[in-house]
């Protein structure tokens, strides 16, 4: 990797109309789907992904990642001026977003949430590009074998992180990877569960099922909850650019803590499935922690304000690295990148790193801009940011539904897709509100090609054997030990719930 | 759940060794997991029998249903009309009966909508949009 290839890579973006007019129309985007409360930005990507058909992949690329790049800049809207999060990730936020809105001070707030997005979100990308080369010798190493455990891999990690039951994420995510099978088997050549259907032959859509499963509950459950998100008075959303300056400036007063705290959340954003609320809450924690009065915490400290934020947005940078380089997500947002990323043509896995580098650095540049004019587009619009609030969801409900049909029919170009819209939807509908994740399914869908096509291959080649390489061990081990730690975890937190 | 594993597995008996190794492999262990968590589901059931639905959640399991019922309707009338012609169909009716949106405010939404579509789908980015069965028996 040489410094030429980075730099090119800048520049090839800087002097793009096209990609930077994308990622100015992607914040905006990103930012209003992290500010009105029960959007956010798995939807968002979903919901743009009608949009980026027939786009290069780089600008597909590039449009979607800036849009989820800025999602919790705007997430922190409502924490701090209603005290109500616009995304999970954002609930920390409210610690002491919303006392210090409540003294008169949400402009400084504000501020400070804003700044620390903003430079977690570079120091997120400067983590993932610091850990490019070290990477490189590691992923280069993988063969068949690893690819297949790497995919179970992915899916326990999931499965045990994304739900409070182990059963359940492995349940959904082993269903994923049946709907994985549905089509052509890749050996022989036989149909498998296609019900005669041709439009099945090729699998079931990846795009049809993220919609389904995603967008279609989202809907229905934001109708069913109706009205409009926020139910407290407009007054909160007075403040002024004088006081937004002033909180940008606190995140550069507490450096030190701002800089832990992105490094922080981008090593945690790394760790698959342990997602954006683990980011937030351990940096809050942290905060808390190492501050010398630690009793100004929850009445208004601005402190606590600026750890959540800049591990919300570092994450972003943290977890792009297995998604990129291991095809297994960082997080649920990830799980849907991920999907939107093969729709494109990019095939993410270790391969990334041999064959599109420039794309992986294009990538990279795009998430430090985003972050950057996110501030600026942000202090810009200040004054109109807290009115979306306001805004009521029933009114988006026909749009979404009309883009899901959209995104279905456009990616396979069959109108029975449709159909399956309906079967999905309902099937994800339920799944939310009875609790159980959905992200392992799309985990399952994606991996799940990559799953058998690497254990045929590794049959073939080492027989049962593959299982006892070096390499597969490590992974063997890597399994269990995800599954003990889920174990471990909600062992613990029934422990201290018993405590309280 | 259950019904869906134990069905595929049923199926995938009928096909060859390489070809029903992976959904053995996978589906299998689905079922049982899926078994396990229906005898979970099921005794959390029995000591919960006396409680039946609440009012609310009666309302919310309406108001899911009706939802899905327009989500349904979009199908057909986008099938029938195709995308340009049913969405602004589906989103007058949906903004008038379902949200009760003042008339000037669904006109205006529809066909900002229409405009919308047409000008990023068609225009801009020139994808071939679903025609309509009725529009194209119609207009060949």
């Amino acid at each position: 990797m040489g410094v030429d290839l980075v730099l090119s890579s800048l520049i090839g973006l800087m002097t793009s109309p096209t990609l930077i007019g994308l990622i100015l129309i992607a914040i905006p985007i990103g930012m209003f789907f992290g500010a009105v409360p029960g959007l956010g930005g798995k939807l968002g990507i979903v919901l743009l992904i009608p949009f980026v058909f027939g786009m290069d992949m780089t600008a597909g690329a590039v449009f979607l990642l800036a849009m989820h790049a800025v999602v919790h800049t705007g997430g922190s809207v409502p924490s701090i001026l209603f005290g109500v999060p616009g995304t999970g990730p954002d609930a920390a936020t409210i610690m002491d977003g919303f006392p210090m809105a409540q003294k008169g001070e949400a402009g400084r707030a504000l501020g400070a949430s804003l700044g620390a997005s903003g430079l977690g979100g570079v120091i997120g990308a400067a983590v993932l590009a610091v850990l490019i080369p070290v990477l490189a010798p590691v992923v280069l190493a993988f063969s068949p074998a690893e690819f297949f455990l790497l995919a179970i891999l992915g899916i326990t990690f999931i499965a045990s992180l994304s739900g409070n039951s182990l059963i359940k994420g492995m349940i959904v995510g082993a269903f994923g990877l049946m709907i994985a099978f549905v089509g052509m088997d890749p050996q022989t050549g036989v149909a498998r569960f296609t019900f005669g259907q041709l439009f099945l032959w090729d699998g079931v859509d990846l795009i049809t099922a993220i919609l389904a499963m995603f967008a279609v509950p989202e809907m229905i459950a934001l109708g069913v909850k109706g009205g409009s998100v926020s139910a407290v008075t407009r007054d909160a959303a007075n403040y002024s650019i004088r006081d937004i300056v002033a909180g940008i400036g606190d995140v550069f007063r507490h450096w030190w803590l701002s800089l832990r705290t992105s490094i922080i959340g981008a090593v945690i954003g790394m760790i698959p499935g342990l997602g954006g609320d683990a980011a937030s809450w351990i940096c809050y924690g942290h905060a808390v922690q190492s501050s010398k009065t630690p009793e100004r915490f929850g009445k208004g400290a601005v402190e606590g304000v600026i750890a959540p934020e800049t591990a919300n947005n570092s994450k972003e940078g943290g977890s792009l690295l297995p998604t990129l380089f291991f095809g297994v997500p960082g997080s649920s947002g990830m799980a849907i990148l991920l999907g939107a990323l093969i729709m494109l043509g990019i095939q993410p896995g270790p391969r990334m790193i041999v064959e599109n580098l420039d794309l992986v650095w294009t990538l990279i540049w795009a998430l430090v801009l985003a972050n950057v004019l996110a501030v600026v587009i942000f202090l810009g619009v200040a004054r109109w940011v807290g009115l979306l609030a306001f805004m009521r969801g029933g009114l988006l409900i026909p749009y979404v539904f009309v883009l899901v049909f959209l995104g279905s029919y456009l990616s396979h170009g069959a109108w029975e897709n449709m159909l399956l819209i309906l079967l999905f939807g309902l099937l994800g509908y339920g799944l939310k509100e009875t609790g159980w994740p959905r992200p392992p399914f799309v985990i399952g869908l994606v991996l799940g090609p990559i799953a058998e096509v690497s254990l045929h291959q590794a049959m073939a080649i080492w027989g049962p054997a593959f299982l006892m390489r070096p390499l597969s061990l490590v992974f063997l081990a890597l399994i269990g030990g995800s599954i003990a730690f889920y174990l471990w975890r909600r062992g613990r937190r029934r422990s201290l719930e018993i405590g309280v | 759940m259950l019904a869906i594993f134990a069905g595929m597995v049923a199926m995938a008996v009928g096909y060859p060794a390489e070809g029903r190794f992976l959904p053995f492999v996978i589906g299998i262990p689905g079922t049982v997991l899926c078994a396990i968590q229906l005898a979970i589901e099921v005794d959390a059931a029995r000591r919960d029998s006396g409680r039946g639905l609440s009012d609310d959640e009666r309302r919310k399991l309406r108001t899911a249903g009706i939802l899905f019922c327009w989500l349904v309707a979009f199908m057909i009338a986008i099938l029938l009309l195709g995308f340009l012609y049913a969405m602004p169909v589906a989103l007058f009716t949906f903004l008038r009966l379902q949200q009760r949106e003042p008339l000037i405010l669904s006109l205006a939404l529809s066909a900002g909508g229409l405009v919308g579509m047409w000008f990023i789908f068609d225009v801009m980015l020139r994808l071939p949009l679903h025609g309509g069965f009725v529009i194209d028996w119609l207009f060949g």
